[in-house]
């Protein structure tokens, strides 16, 4: 393959699966310029091994395989910066672990997730909408709802658990 | 899932839980793995709402260009580096005596030989991006013989901790320096001797908490990279020039002062010397602290300097020619063209006096805002023609232009270099829209979406900034209103 045609099949791959990475990146990572930066680490490595990539293979799970043991690379590098595991990569490993039955499966959570947020109640809607889209800790959603910063916390909480459920049930059905 | 324990994972994903709360949850997670699979799938979900709420999904052609970018850059490197092998294992053949075993290369006390044998080991042994190596203590150098002057120089050198990239020149005559990207991370200490005859080190920083910023060191240069407020890395200046290209904010600052960058990115120099620190903006707007006793803020725009002082103090911003900023950077010019990055639009001043423009020949005043010419008695000499007292050399310009009484006017770019004429034809007496882009040689304008034909003066002379004219033949009357501007940097 010459580098030019090599080029033009990485677009193409960078063009289709690079949300679908993105979100799965930042769901291990949590951090959003970590996420972009891992990404960008996958595609490299994708480049520079497009040629034993078989193209008729599916590209979007061997790109989450490259994904996967880069993400287990950083959490391990963590723990050993860190000096113990702490509770974010030990978290996160599970999920990992998850991954390797079910990965690929991110952009049917999201799609999943957005499905369930419109059928939350407004109380709880404007709870993700202040401390996810506003990005305010419970301190300050406290002050805002005229509540204490602790029952914010496991109002979240809450909110989070129904949505879970509600991804869960939603994946099943589907995939039913 | 208990209430303590949903008390506690609640805490940890607000980001406030205690070293102690922490630990009881691992305890936990270790022997209930029901609570384990709760715990991990909430922490999922709250990551999930981020994504989804931030609308970090939207960013989807900055991401793709900065991927593609990236790889880019790095096959650039590899390209390099395999020119650089290809180059090392011809000369060693050249240096391997004819017994067949292969001699030691040497060792000169200049600093650049220093770094002969690692390089030809490293470039040998086939990596490429970061070239990890040491050089080894002196004891190996055996005496001067051989093969350092087949291979040549090396001129350059930057080292981060045990990753360096390196330049070579041969000494057949090759000139052309070349430089390789290098993978910059948290706790690198980076700097580019003085006097060395690379230009400068192009590094695409790896760590995308730098936004996949480009930077140019300059010779002398020194920086640190580390941590910076919030987890986020940090940058520091700590002496020379650097030229920064960046997509998004990052930390950057110098012993002197502080930057604060706009979020979607800017172009800029700062120079770090031990009495000031300098910033000079190409594009977007970027904010300079003074540290020290005043603590002074200010903000530096398109083609615009601040300089902090030691005393804390700060001068400027003083506006310079765009050209003066790329003109003083030592580099070649980037493996990648970079892309043009627009300040922000802004009117161009009708005031009474025409404080902002120079008139050339006719009368021209101010009127509701609008820029009008006229040469009542017709005279070839009266004959309409003004001009910004600013020079402008890449922007883009937009306005309405009417020219009366005449069916002949012309806009002129950069002094009379560009110009484009025949703007009236059928037209004579309406408003038109006007849209002027001029970004290096390639120069253009649109009349009502349509484009006008450019007349260059066909000379070699380079691209520079002039003023941008307008002019009507003889009796015409030439309005202009709604004038705005922008100028772009790269």
């Amino acid at each position: 393959m010459s580098d030019a045609s090599r080029m033009l099949l990485l677009e193409r791959l960078v063009r289709a699966h690079q949300a679908a990475l993105r979100a799965y990146a930042f769901a291990r990572l949590g951090q959003a310029e970590a996420a972009e930066d891992l990404v960008q680490e996958v595609f490299l490595d994708a480049y520079r091994n497009l040629d034993v990539f078989d193209s008729k293979r599916e590209a979007l799970p061997w790109l989450m395989g490259i994904a996967r043991n880069k993400l287990h690379e950083y959490w391990r590098r963590t723990k050993v910066r860190e000096g113990r595991p702490g509770l974010e990569a030990v978290l996160t490993e599970r999920l990992l672990a998850r991954d390797e039955r079910d990965a690929g499966l991110i952009e049917e959570r999201l799609h999943a997730l957005r499905a369930c947020l419109e059928g939350l109640p407004e109380k709880a809607r404007e709870l993700v909408r202040l401390g996810y889209r506003e990005g305010l800790d419970s301190n300050q959603m406290a002050q805002r709802l005229e509540r204490s910063a602790e029952a914010v916390r496991i109002a979240l909480h809450r909110v989070r658990k129904q949505l879970r459920e509600c991804i869960q049930a939603r994946l099943k059905e589907r995939t039913a | 899932m208990n209430e303590r324990r949903a008390q506690i994972l609640a805490a940890f994903l607000d980001g406030v839980a205690t070293e102690a709360e922490c630990g009881e949850l691992l305890e936990a997670i270790r022997h209930d793995p029901d609570f384990a699979q709760a715990a991990a799938a909430e922490l999922e979900v709250h990551r999930l709402l981020g994504w989804q709420e931030r609308g970090l999904a939207g960013e989807a052609e900055t991401s793709v260009a900065t991927i593609l970018y990236r790889v880019k850059a790095s096959q650039d490197t590899e390209a390099f580096l395999g020119k650089v092998k290809e180059k090392v294992r011809r000369e060693q053949v050249r240096a391997t005596p004819a017994r067949g075993k292969r001699r030691r290369l040497d060792r000169s006390p200049r600093a650049s030989a220093a770094w002969l044998v690692p390089l030809a080991a490293a470039v040998l042994a086939g990596v490429t991006l970061a070239i990890a190596f040491r050089p080894q203590p002196a004891r190996e150098a055996p005496a001067a013989q051989t093969g350092q002057a087949h291979l040549g120089e090396i001129v350059f050198v930057a080292a981060a901790q045990e990753r360096h990239a390196v330049l070579v020149r041969a000494q057949s005559g090759a000139q052309v320096p070349l430089a390789v990207g290098m993978a910059i991370r948290e706790g690198d200490r980076i700097e580019t001797p003085a006097g060395s005859n690379a230009a400068a080190l192009r590094a695409v920083l790896a760590s995308a908490r730098f936004g996949g910023a480009h930077l140019d060191l300059s010779d002398g240069t020194r920086v640190q990279v580390s941590h910076g407020p919030a987890g986020a890395a940090k940058l520091e200046l700590l002496q020379g020039l650097v030229f920064v290209n960046t997509r998004s904010s990052l930390a950057i600052g110098s012993p002197m002062a502080e930057l604060s960058l706009p979020a979607d990115g800017a172009q800029f120099e700062l120079r770090a010397s031990h009495d000031e620190t300098r910033l000079r903006v190409a594009a977007g707007v970027v904010g300079l602290r003074a540290l020290g006793s005043a603590g002074q803020s200010g903000r530096a725009g398109a083609f615009e300097q601040l300089t902090a002082l030691r005393d804390g103090s700060l001068a400027g911003p003083e506006a310079f020619p765009a050209e003066e900023l790329w003109a003083g950077r030592s580099t070649k010019p980037p493996m990648v063209a970079r892309e043009w990055i627009a300040g922000p639009w802004q009117a161009l001043p009708v005031t009474a006096g025409l404080a902002e423009w120079n008139v050339l020949r006719g009368h021209w005043h101010a009127e509701n805002g609008m820029l009008v010419g006229e040469n009542p008695d017709g005279s070839h000499e009266g004959r309409p023609h003004i001009e910004t007292r600013a020079s402008y050399r890449d922007f883009e310009l937009t306005c309405e232009m009417r020219i009366e009484h005449e069916r002949y006017g012309e806009i002129f770019v950069r002094g009379e270099d560009w110009s484009f004429e025949n703007l009236v034809g059928e037209n004579m007496g309406r408003w038109r829209k006007v849209r002027v882009l001029a970004q290096d040689t390639k120069v253009q304008c649109w009349i009502d979406g349509e484009p006008a034909q450019v007349e260059w003066d066909g000379s070699r002379k380079p691209v520079k900034a002039g003023p941008i004219g307008f002019y009507g033949r003889l009796k015409a009357r030439v309005s202009l209103r709604d004038l705005r501007l922008r100028t772009f940097g790269r």
